[in-house]
This record gives structure tokens, C-alpha cells and sequence, in this order.
């Protein structure tokens, strides 16, 4: 039976391997199939400061506007905020002398949408939404929308929204005073549809019709949700800029990360020994996995944070192990036999672990929904290696051990320090405790 | 152990923490460019050039820190930003002596232009990152009063502000800019402190399941912390060499932000090692007591003698 599982171990750790190495070609040179090309680490969006992207100058089109001072900062703000909805938290918004807003976008070769034009348009719309009567006053405006959504009506895509409390009394009132009549729909003056008023609305729901595509419903429901801009703004500027760490910040942070694994890999294994082997084997499948989540989760950018979060979670990773072990350093003093240790061990510190991280996790979550632009980008990666490193420690590192121990390998000084003399020790204590 | 010496080992945090807001206080506090803003000039090379070369000129004009991009068709164009300097006439000095150290290696480069920039990190993003770090900690402090005990919380998020401070006081001392990268860092330290002291807590737990009152708080906060000695130092070894390596081998912008995370790191594995432990069992002893000295004489709550 011994040399049966003993056989099984081994083809299992052969295969666990093989498959890891397989991973490994898969992440990092990609492969073809047929007329696809797979190459994941392509697929990693890269931030401003590590491949650089385009910048767009607006100039807002009358400086002599009331509170043009207020309005500028509010334009900021809304320009964000729809940056961050498209997935751009790590694009900058600065001021540039005293009537332009500079906006830095990480458009470039690594990123789904390659057209800044496609961007700089939707974000600087400035998106003004009224409803009018026939007589052309103002019912309500884009303020009194809550919240905004693309949805389909008779099959066609249209812009849904609920109204504030204030929007919907006002709603409310329009739609009875103006039954049978039309409201008119504006956005930025234009008008993009003329609906018939054919009961009053007292729900505060509604939809927008146009002929939109699912696209621009999409955006303009972002758009109105994200506020209208304060004031008109004009694009004067749309160029190309470089990386702004300079060049060869990613190659080197590479080369860190790399030499950083390498002396950790000798550390693990020359502390722990074998169990330090099974951390390592679940440390490069951390390091995969995380690249591959980089590539594959919309929205996630590879900046200089983003490397910070990564090597917090190659701490976090290695600490899942260091914990298990140290429970299993614990428990064999006790007297127990590797395997019982082992298992004893590893379920005293899945509790640890999974406090720990859940911790964490809160953490990164609330930073990743009150956060903004690079903090959220931050926040996304570090909720990424969080989720992957305790998979790597418990599933693989955990997994790819107790293999390693069912190998039966006589010797436990293979397993850590001092394990006869703790063998020894604890046996004697138990013959003294008994006596 | 180390309960015992919690006096000395807070009071040394206090000293570094109050040295920071001191060296703060006068004029340590070095927001770089991403918060300040400054000026953006835009310089046309006319050929292909070296941005290395023009961080050199930088350097000679005590700009060390300003970044500096490619840009245009070509990429011919860099585009400087710089910190202002402290006259507002000398602005056009400063061009001037930009200019003439380009042009001794690029012979015709012309000025495009000069703009004044706001900062790339408003005050809105720091508020905004002061008040979800605030949030996250009230939730934290929720999550380990259910799983732990409420001063369990409240020492775990003292260490935390203990982490972070001295980061702040660490860059304050040595005048070290402070830019986007370190609040990037900062919230590092502060998921890998919390993540550090959890653990201590949970041992504290343990041991208070299998010693219950046959030990005092300060005899399980003790056993604890040295149980998990072996790992607070492992786990923050291995996390140092990662770091570590990336401060060696990383770019100028990268070693800013990877020296203050090193900084963090240490002083999250001082916390979790002389401070968290010991805090709680000062925290919950001298609450215990009061709540006992205040309850009338005889009264029926049953409290087991202290051993």
C-alpha cells in the first residue's frame, strides 16, 4: 500500500509540475492556435507612468463665465469621475495656466481602445440634459437624474434613468400639466427625442429614445450620470507622451521582481527545506496567476502602485506558508508523526490565514469604492494578489506538501531543523510525562 | 517581556513620530510636484534625444525630481515639469539655464512653450484617500471586534496609525519629496500591518482558549508574540527581500517610493512585535479594573481571582 501511494505522489507532483511549467509557457510567451494568437501578457494594460499614452488639452471656451474659478475645479472633477468610469483610474487631470484642464490618458499599444479621439470625445461632452415643454422652458435638467442605465425598449437601445426626489415631484408635475403634449429632450442643445406625454409619470422612472447605438447609450447614460461639465470646453491638444518614470522603469521593476523571487526561493529552502520547496513551487504559481488576472480583469492597470501591490502580496503569499509551517514546527515537537502534524498544523493556521486576509481585504475594498484614480487602481491589484495568494497557499502550497510528505521520505530532518533532536525531545517528555 | 517594556518601546515610537511632526513643522514636509504643481515647459528638441541626458541638466539646476516625458510625432519633443522656485521672477532665469544646458548637446533646441501646471494629485484625491482609509479602519476594527474583542481592534489600528506616522516622519526627517507613489505606499504598509498584527492576535486567542484565567493578559500576550516571533521575522524578511531588491535595482522613481515602504515594513514588524500585543493587554487590564473598582461591593457578577 505504502509504495502504492508512495508512486502515486510522485506522478501526481510530476504532473502538478508539468502543469505549472505549462502555465508558465502559457503566461509568459503565449501561444497560437489556429488563427488565434494568445499572448496574456500582452493583454496587461500598462499605466502612464510605465508606457506612457496621450494627453489632451481642453480649453474652456468662455474664461468670463460666472464663478469660472469653481466651474474649472468642478470640470475637473466630473472629467474624473468619467475617466475613472471608463476604466482610466490612472489618468491625471491637472490645471494647466488659467482656462486649460491637461488630461493624461494611458492610451498606448497595450490597451483595449487605441483611439484617443474615441476617449478625449466622450469624456469632454459636456452632456447638458433638458427636458423642455413645448414653450421651451426648462422642466427639469441632467441634475435631477439619480441614477442613469443603458436598457433596450422595443428592442432598441434607449437611455433608462430615476429621477432625485426633487426630480421626480418636478417630473411629476410636468407630465400631468402637459398630458398629450410633448416634452422635448435636449442634450447640449440638440434635441435628440420629442415624446408624447401620454400619462402623467409620478414614479420618477423613465427612458430617454434616440437613435442610439448600444454604444452611445452607454456613454451618454455614463455621461449624465457623471454630471454634466460646468462649461464648454474645447480640445486644442491631442499628442503622444512617453513613460513618465522614465524609460526602462519596467524592465528593471522585472528584473527586481526576478532577482527578489530568486533570494527568496534560496531563503524559503534553506529555512524550511522541503515544505520550503512546496512554498516555492506555490509562490511561482502566485506570481502566474497574478499576471494572468492582470491581463484577463478589465479595468486593471500595471503602474507603479500596482508593482507595490503585487510584492505586498508576495509577502502575504509567502506569510500563508510561514504560517502553516510554524504550526507544523509546533505540532511535530508535540510528538506527532509528520503527516498528523502536518495536518493538524495547516488546519490550526487556516483560520490565521483567512482573519488575516479577510482583514485585508476589507481594506482593499473600501479603498477600491471611495478611492480615486490611482488609488483604485491600487486597490484592484492588491484585492487580485490577495484572492490569488491565499489560493496559492492554501490549494497548491498545501496540496503539492502533503504529497512531498506522503513520499515517506525517513528522514524528517528533510522537513525542518533539528527534527530528530525535537523527535527525540518530545518523545522523552512523553516517557517522563507517563511515568 | 515584552508587555513589560511597553513604556519605553511606545515612547520611542512617540519620540520618532514627534521628531517627524517637528521636522514637519519646520519645513520637512516636501510635497513634490504631483501635489504642488509647478511648471510645465515644453522644450523641441529637433532630433531624437536622450531623456537621461536632459535629467542630468535637471540635476545640475537642483531639479532632481522633475519628470520629464517624450513627446510629438517624433518623440522629439521633452516636456519638463518642474517645481516652482521660490521667486516668481526667477521663473524665466530658470528657462533660460534649461535652455543652454540642452542646447550644449542638442545645438537647436528652442523653447515651445512655458505653462504653469496644477498638481496631478488634488486635494480632493488626498481627502478622498484619507477618508477611505479612515472608513476601511472603522470597518476593520468592526470585523476584529467580532472575530476577536473590541481592544484587539483598537490595538490593531493603533499599530497601524504607528506604521504609517512613522513613514510620515521618516520622509519629513530626511526632507524627502512626497509624491503620488507614497500614498500608494502608505496604504501598502497599511494592509501588511494589519495583516501582521492579526496574526499575533490570533494567537492571543488561542492561547486564551487553552490557558483561559490560568494565565494574566499580559503572560498570553507575552507567550504569544514569542510564539509567533519566528514568523513576524520570517514573513518580514522575505517581504524585505522583495522590496529591497526593487530599491536596488529599480529607477530613480521607484527607489522614492520603495525607501519609504522599507521604513513601513520595519516599523509594522516593531508594532506587531512591541506594541500591538502589549496595548491590548494594558487596554483590557486597565478597563477591567476600572469596571471592577466602579461596581458596588458585592456585586453578583462573577469575575474568577486573577492568578
Amino acid at each position: 500500500m505504502a509504495t502504492r501511494s508512495k508512486t502515486r505522489s510522485i506522478w501526481l507532483l510530476v504532473v502538478i509540475y508539468a502543469l505549472i511549467v505549462l502555465l508558465g509557457v502559457f503566461v509568459i510567451r503565449g501561444f497560437d492556435a489556429g488563427i488565434y494568437e494568445i499572448r496574456p501578457l500582452r493583454g496587461i494594460q500598462q499605466g502612464l507612468d510605465i508606457t506612457g499614452g496621450v494627453y489632451t488639452v481642453y480649453e474652456a471656451a468662455d474664461p468670463n463665465v460666472e464663478d469660472f474659478e469653481a466651474k474649472m475645479e468642478d470640470a475637473q472633477l466630473v472629467l474624473r469621475e468619467r475617466l475613472d468610469q471608463r476604466g482610466f483610474t490612472e489618468a491625471t487631470i491637472t490645471r494647466q495656466g488659467t482656462d486649460r484642464i491637461r488630461v493624461e490618458i494611458p492610451i498606448n499599444d497595450s490597451s483595449e481602445i487605441t483611439d484617443p479621439t474615441e476617449i478625449s470625445q466622450f469624456i469632454g461632452t459636456p452632456a447638458q440634459l433638458e427636458f423642455r415643454d413645448p414653450d421651451g422652458n426648462v422642466i427639469m435638467e441632467g441634475a435631477d437624474i439619480e441614477r442613469a442605465y443603458r436598457s433596450l425598449y422595443n428592442n432598441q437601445p434607449v437611455v433608462a434613468f430615476s429621477l432625485t426626489p426633487d426630480g421626480t415631484t418636478k417630473f411629476a408635475e410636468a407630465t400631468q400639466r402637459l398630458l398629450n403634449q410633448t416634452i422635448g429632450i435636449y442634450v447640449d442643445g440638440q434635441m435628440i427625442s420629442e415624446p408624447t406625454v401620454n400619462s402623467a409619470i409620478l414614479n420618477g422612472e423613465g427612458i430617454i429614445e434616440g437613435s442610439f447605438t448600444e454604444d452611445t447609450a452607454l456613454d451618454l447614460a455614463l455621461q449624465i450620470e457623471s454630471g454634466a461639465l460646468p462649461l464648454d470646453l474645447n480640445e486644442i491638444e491631442v499628442r503622444t507622451i512617453s513613460a513618465t518614470l522614465g524609460v526602462g522603469a519596467l524592465e528593471n521593476s522585472i528584473l527586481a521582481g526576478l532577482v527578489g523571487m530568486i533570494v527568496l526561493f534560496i531563503y524559503m529552502i534553506v529555512i524550511y527545506r522541503v515544505p520550503g520547496i512546496a512554498a516555492c513551487t506555490g509562490l511561482a504559481v502566485y506570481t502566474l496567476l497574478v499576471l494572468l488576472c492582470l491581463a484577463t480583469v478589465p479595468g486593471v492597470q500595471l503602474t507603479l502602485p500596482g508593482i507595490a501591490g503585487i510584492v505586498l502580496g508576495v509577502g502575504m503569499a509567502v506569510d500563508a506558508n510561514v504560517i502553516i509551517f510554524a504550526r507544523f514546527h509546533e505540532e511535530f515537537s508535540r510528538g506527532k508523526s509528520l503527516r498528523s502534524a502536518y495536518e493538524a498544523g495547516s488546519k490550526k493556521a487556516f483560520v490565521t490565514i483567512l482573519d488575516s486576509n479577510v482583514t485585508t481585504l476589507i481594506c482593499a475594498v473600501v479603498l477600491a469604492i471611495f478611492g480615486t484614480g490611482q488609488i483604485k487602481s491600487f486597490a484592484y491589484t492588491l484585492i487580485i494578489s490577495i484572492i490569488v495568494s491565499m489560493f496559492a497557499a492554501l490549494v497548491v502550497t498545501n496540496g503539492v506538501m502533503r504529497l512531498y510528505i506522503s513520499l515517506g521520505h525517513k528522514n524528517p530532518n528533510m522537513y525542518m531543523w533539528h527534527a530528530k533532536e525535537l523527535r527525540a525531545a518530545a518523545l522523552a517528555a512523553r516517557e517522563n510525562g507517563g511515568a | 517581556m515584552f508587555t513589560k517594556h511597553l513604556k519605553l518601546t511606545a515612547a520611542i515610537s512617540i519620540i520618532i513620530i514627534v521628531a517627524g511632526i517637528i521636522a514637519g513643522a519646520m519645513g520637512g514636509l516636501n510635497p513634490g510636484i504631483d501635489f504642488t504643481g509647478g511648471s510645465l515647459t515644453v522644450v523641441d528638441m529637433k532630433q531624437d534625444f536622450d531623456a537621461d541626458y536632459v535629467h542630468s541638466v535637471l540635476e545640475d539646476m537642483g531639479q532632481a525630481d522633475a519628470p520629464v516625458v517624450k513627446s510629438g510625432e517624433d518623440m522629439q519633443e521633452a516636456q519638463i515639469r518642474m517645481q516652482d522656485v521660490e521667486d516668481g521672477e526667477m521663473q524665466a532665469e530658470v528657462t533660460e539655464i534649461l535652455l543652454t544646458g540642452l542646447q550644449s548637446e542638442y545645438p537647436e533646441a528652442e523653447i515651445v512653450s512655458v505653462d504653469r501646471v496644477g498638481g496631478v494629485t488634488s486635494a480632493e484625491m488626498v481627502q478622498g484617500a484619507i477618508w477611505a482609509v479612515i472608513i476601511a479602519c472603522a470597518l476593520m476594527l468592526v470585523y476584529i471586534w467580532i472575530r476577536f474583542e473590541l481592544f484587539s481592534g483598537i490595538a490593531a489600528v493603533i499599530a497601524l496609525a504607528q506604521d504609517v506616522l512613522v513613514m510620515i516622519a521618516f520622509v519629513c526627517i530626511f526632507r524627502l519629496q512626497i509624491n503620488s507613489g507614497f500614498i500608494a505606499g502608505c496604504l501598502t504598509i497599511i494592509g501588511y500591518s494589519i495583516n501582521n498584527t492579526i496574526v499575533i492576535f490570533d494567537r492571543i486567542r488561542d492561547n486564551q482558549r487553552i490557558y483561559g484565567r490560568k494565565k494574566t493578559r499580559d503572560e498570553i500576550a507575552n507567550l504569544s508574540v514569542r510564539e509567533t516571533l519566528g514568523r513576524t521575522i520570517n514573513t518580514s524578511v522575505t517581504t524585505l527581500i522583495m522590496i529591497v531588491s526593487l530599491y536596488i535595482f529599480g529607477v530613480t522613481s521607484i527607489r522614492e517610493f520603495a525607501l519609504p515602504i522599507i521604513v513601513g515594513l520595519l516599523a509594522g514588524t516593531y508594532s506587531s512585535i512591541f506594541l500591538s500585543a502589549p496595548i491590548w493587554a494594558a487596554m483590557a487590564d486597565y478597563f477591567e479594573r476600572r469596571k471592577k473598582s466602579q461596581a458596588p461591593a458585592g456585586s453578583k457578577k462573577k469575575k474568577p481571582a486573577k492568578a
